[in-house]
């Protein structure tokens, strides 16, 4: 015989060969196949038996339940294990967004309450939410008393230049009807910031619609309260829509100077 | 051989019937045990534990008749084999340790250690294990296995051609050498 491939001979001398091959390895099958020894057999039977157990065949489910079988106490094990750190992590992930104030209203004010009796304070959804003292109306920009930058000026100084429209020739801020210019510090006249003894941006004329070209009038609300605050300096060159804006600026304080560059009709 | 009994055995094992898995065992046990012998395995009992486990487990997934659930468990006995060698380290080259083997037959019946003893007269033993790795699975599975062709090839993952060109090339190879050992 020799070796198969490019084998010459017919599929049945092959076949013959195998046979052949067969009957010599008879003595191979002989030698190496027998019974397991008892206590082997014994021994990969209960493993049998125990693994049909934790597979939960049918069958096996009464005796399961009547043995309490080891294996499947400590799949339950396991389980609520998996299940209790499912639930601690659940727990901590809702109190840190509860404490952070972060959870949705309902939800923040249950765990609020939950967590009230154990001494933990938790912010409620109809709490303030924390502010920056810029950011707080009472001491913010629209107070006049304190703001970052020189009432009547923004940082970008808009109605600066004589070239700016909106500009009376004077700084923003500081007209002769303002209180801005009187004796009393920018911002801090008698009046309301803004209001000029009208409700902001409700002066006598039309805001921004005054003959005087947009954020030119003396009157224009956008130059009084606005100014005084520091943060109509922009805005009173803000066009049209000054009287509001203004009005708001010298109400809420906004600290809106910076922005004046960009407002329509400005600096044109 | 189970026979007709086959698929009530079966059917009986999947319900988790205690005397099937035991016929089953009973019936597959001596050749997947004389297979993982062949393959140089020192803890094959062990890894015949593993092979009959993995069977329970995955019992409810088998369809077919008592050859394909032959070829079935030979190929998980496969698997386990891989695993082994790749735990231990260990190559599928390495010899069989036929002495060790002899040893443990001291106490079977006269006609198993008969044979193995006349496998090391002829030096059969040694042929096989000078044959290539592949030729040599080949032939202990259908030797020891007694498994058809389409199973071992479906056992190793082959097609039956390859099968078939292992288990000829084995039976030349073989053939060569007694004949050489004749001679001489």
């Amino acid at each position: 015989m020799s070796e198969g491939r490019g084998d010459p001979r017919s599929g049945d001398d092959q076949a013959m060969e195998l046979e052949e091959l067969d009957a010599v390895l008879a003595d191979l099958r002989t030698a190496f196949v027998r019974p397991a020894p008892p206590d082997v057999a014994a021994d990969h039977l209960a493993r049998m038996e125990a693994a049909a157990l934790e597979e939960r065949l049918p069958a096996a489910a009464p005796a399961l339940a009547a043995s309490g079988a080891e294996p499947v106490r400590h799949h339950l094990r396991r389980r609520l294990a998996v299940v209790a750190a499912g639930v601690v992590a659940v727990l901590f992930g809702v109190g840190g967004l509860g404490y952070a104030g972060a959870l949705p209203g309902p939800v923040q004010d249950t765990v609020a309450s939950v967590m009230e009796p154990f001494g933990l304070d938790l912010p409620r959804s109809d709490d303030p939410p924390a502010t920056s003292d810029r950011e707080d109306p009472s001491s913010g920009a629209g107070n006049g008393a304190r703001s970052d930058e020189e009432p009547g000026r923004s940082g970008e100084t808009p109605g600066r230049s004589g070239e700016s429209p909106g500009q009376s020739g004077e700084t923003p801020g500081q007209s002769g009807t303002t209180p801005a210019n009187g004796s009393e510090p920018p911002g801090q006249s008698g009046e309301s910031p803004g209001q000029s003894g009208s409700a902001p941006g409700q002066s006598g004329e039309d805001p921004g619609n005054s003959e005087n070209a947009p954020g030119q009038g003396a009157t224009n609300p956008g130059n009084t309260g606005g100014n005084s605050n520091g943060n109509a300096g922009g805005n009173s060159a803000g066009g049209a829509a000054n009287g509001n804006e203004d009005s708001n600026a010298g109400g809420n304080g906004n600290a809106n100077g910076g922005n004046s560059a960009d407002a329509p009709g400005q600096n044109r | 051989m189970i026979g007709v009994q086959f698929d009530d055995v079966l059917r009986r094992a999947k319900e988790g019937d205690n005397d099937a898995l035991g016929q089953l065992y009973a019936d597959c046990s001596p050749r997947v045990l004389g297979y993982l012998r062949t393959q140089g395995i020192a803890d094959h009992e062990d890894v015949a534990a593993e092979v009959f486990v993995s069977m329970v487990r995955d019992l409810q997934r088998f369809n077919g008749d008592e050859d394909a659930f032959r070829g079935w468990i030979f190929t998980i006995a496969q698997r386990r084999l891989v695993d082994e060698r790749r735990r231990r380290g260990r190559r599928p080259e390495d010899p069989v340790e036929f002495d060790a083997m002899s040893d443990a037959l001291g106490s079977v019946p006269t006609a198993e250690r008969e044979a193995l003893e006349r496998l090391r007269a002829t030096g059969l033993l040694e042929m096989i294990e000078a044959l290539t790795p592949d030729q040599r699975s080949v032939l202990y599975l259908r030797a020891v296995g007694d498994l058809t062709v389409p199973d071992i090839a479906r056992t190793l993952g082959k097609p039956e051609t390859a099968v078939k060109a292992l288990l000829r090339r084995a039976a030349a190879t073989l053939a060569r050498r007694m004949e050489q050992e004749v001679g001489e």
